[in-house]
């Protein structure tokens, strides 16, 4: 069904909605969830809170694309959840795409009383404008979703390997591009 | 702090860029690699959870292994190895129970004689073509570009990088060095279908819950022939219901916390709960009776809730064991045995913040997690998350499990 038609069903309160959104993007939903919180049980959890939040938005939201506006609700459930979750555990893709984005930007640290997280967003944005696509894949893949860079890799076609230093790269580019902004110490 | 403001600042990133990502989608021109294989995540998990079956006693701790699928599993790179826990599979049933293992069994051969058949199945041969004319895993040495010549033609030149080649030379780099190995032109005709059939293979949809990972017809019929060889039922899509109260919700799929009790009780014997929970997260069901509730039990502390999930397998239900998982470090567990209001001897394995449970019944096994939550999963760094002893006992008397 078209996402259109999807949302439709939303004005009318046709409980289908949730079934024919589940269907339509349930996979994507679920696997933003699980690469966050690494648990499958949670993911299905977190999944179904996002179709509860999807029916509670909409309307008045009248979300286009679909996809990334329901995607974007299961990630903050699940950072949510994930932040419940492992106050002691860090486990999951998730920690490990954070850890590389902390470590490839030391100085933030130093003035990110200065700057709040929508002017960094806003710099991550203009400068995701900047990368070719597929680095941009790559990025949104590994730190948006959290998926790990073997599964990018395979997604693509890539080695592991040529993921990481490609990531790396990209990092590097920002960190320099966060320079450049001021950004940072 | 700042770990923080990098996840916050990632949440508010532009829509454009995370729609754009949701599905690797080649650049028509001047792109890089285009490689692109049948993937899912959990898909992948399935695999080596298969692969691994074999090691799934290896520890052999006292009660843990009926609900430990394999030990020392990576969940990503950077991680450390954690064991994977399955709430819908049991994975050693003792040997007083005879019955319930030869069920067990049956389950695990038939899924595993279903992912050695489907190896066999030919080959979608037009896709393989496609497959090797335009992705081609042997020549892509590292990267493919593809390139729109105005003709409707698209030149894929595949590229290696120089053989003295050192990364610590590409920093700073837009893109690295590329030699082309070999060029090819295909048809606008080759290069569309090719994206056509690859998206066909994997988006397949069909009546059969998602965790049997089908993704085709051919695969779909050979997953009913297995089941039937081997005598065993096949779920469907789920139904799943919410509750009102808990969400303040009303429609066709919310329910009174009463009536989810009554709606649960539906798929049982009789009224399996000691009283109606506090607040349900969900019920959900597939027709043949396998099914999963979530539900709160209040503690002394506002918003600090005991969160019981339970799943119940049926024996002669098709299982994946991967349906319902969870990862942990069992090596801090504990076991014990809990006999609840009912005189059932419940397993539970535990640590500081979960615990997990499982009993044999009659017709199918019910285990599940027991942890401290909160109505809307909000961020609290301060809520105590420390299960005690008789918060699981309180947790596992909530249910008759005789009448399941």
């Amino acid at each position: 069904m078209e996402d259109e038609k999807i949302i439709d069903l939303f004005f009318q309160r046709d409980t289908d909605a949730i079934n024919q959104l589940e269907a339509k993007h349930g996979k994507s939903i679920y696997r933003t969830a699980h690469n966050i919180l690494g648990s499958a049980q949670d993911a299905e959890e977190c999944a179904n809170d996002t179709y509860l939040a999807a029916w509670n938005t909409i309307p008045p939201q009248s979300p286009a694309p679909l996809v990334s506006y329901v995607c974007r609700i299961a990630r903050n459930l699940a950072i949510g959840r994930f932040h419940a979750n492992t106050a002691k555990k860090r486990n999951t893709y998730y920690d490990a795409a954070l850890d590389e984005l902390e470590d490839s930007i030391p100085s933030l640290e130093t003035v990110e009383t200065e700057y709040d997280a929508k002017e960094l967003s806003k710099s991550i944005s203009d400068f995701l404008g900047t990368l070719s696509y597929d680095e941009r894949f790559m990025f949104m893949r590994r730190y948006w979703y959290a998926d790990s860079v073997t599964a990018i890799g395979q997604m693509m076609g890539l080695s592991a390997h040529k993921v990481s230093v490609k990531l790396f790269r990209v990092r590097e580019r920002l960190e320099r591009q966060l320079s450049k902004e001021g950004m940072l110490a | 702090m700042k770990r923080e403001l990098i996840s916050q600042a990632l949440s508010d990133i532009d829509d454009k860029y995370i729609s754009e990502s949701a599905k690797y989608r080649p650049a028509k021109s001047g792109g890089n690699a285009k490689i692109v294989r049948r993937i899912v995540v959990l898909a992948a998990v399935v695999a080596l959870l298969m692969a691994l079956g074999a090691t799934a006693y290896a520890k052999g701790w006292l009660g843990l292994s009926p609900l430990v699928v394999n030990t020392q599993m990576p969940l990503s790179e950077n991680s450390g190895e954690h064991d994977i826990i399955t709430l819908s599979q049991p994975q050693a049933v003792p040997e007083d129970l005879p019955e319930v293992n030869e069920l067990a069994e049956k389950s695990k051969q038939a899924w595993q004689e279903f992912q050695d058949r489907k190896n066999q199945l030919p080959e979608d041969e037009e896709y393989d073509r496609l497959y090797d004319l335009i992705i081609n895993p042997t020549l892509t040495k590292y990267d493919s570009t593809y390139i729109e010549n105005g003709d409707g033609t698209v030149t894929i030149n595949y590229c290696c990088l120089p053989d003295d080649f050192d990364w610590k030379d590409a920093i700073g780099l837009d893109e690295p060095p590329l030699e082309v190995l070999e060029s090819r032109v295909v048809s606008e005709e080759d290069y569309q279908r090719f994206w056509e059939l690859y998206n066909q293979h994997t988006n397949y949809e069909c009546e059969y819950d998602f965790n049997y990972w089908l993704e085709s017809d051919d695969e779909k019929a050979l997953l009913e022939d297995v089941a039937a060889k081997y005598g065993l039922n096949l779920r469907k899509s789920s139904t799943v219901v919410w509750s009102s109260e808990t969400t303040g919700q009303s429609g066709s799929s919310y329910y009174t916390n009463a009536e989810l009790t009554d709606m649960t009780n539906s798929f049982c014997k009789g009224n399996i709960f000691y009283s109606t929970p506090d607040g349900f997260d969900k019920l959900y069901w597939y027709d043949e009776g396998t099914f999963g509730v979530s539900f709160y039990l209040p503690t002394d502390t506002p918003d600090r809730l005991i969160g019981y999930y339970g799943y119940n397998s049926v024996y002669t239900t098709l299982s994946t064991g991967t349906e319902v998982i969870s990862g942990s470090t069992m090596d801090t567990y504990q076991s014990r045995t809990h006999v609840c209001p009912d005189g059932t001897e419940v397993e539970v394995l535990y640590d500081d913040t979960d615990a997990y449970f499982y009993v044999y019944l009659d017709d199918s096994f019910f285990a599940g997690h027991i942890s401290v939550t909160s109505h809307n999963f909000d961020v609290d760094f301060t809520l105590d998350r420390t299960l005690s002893a008789e918060e699981i006992d309180n947790a596992l008397d909530s249910i008759n499990y005789s009448l399941i």
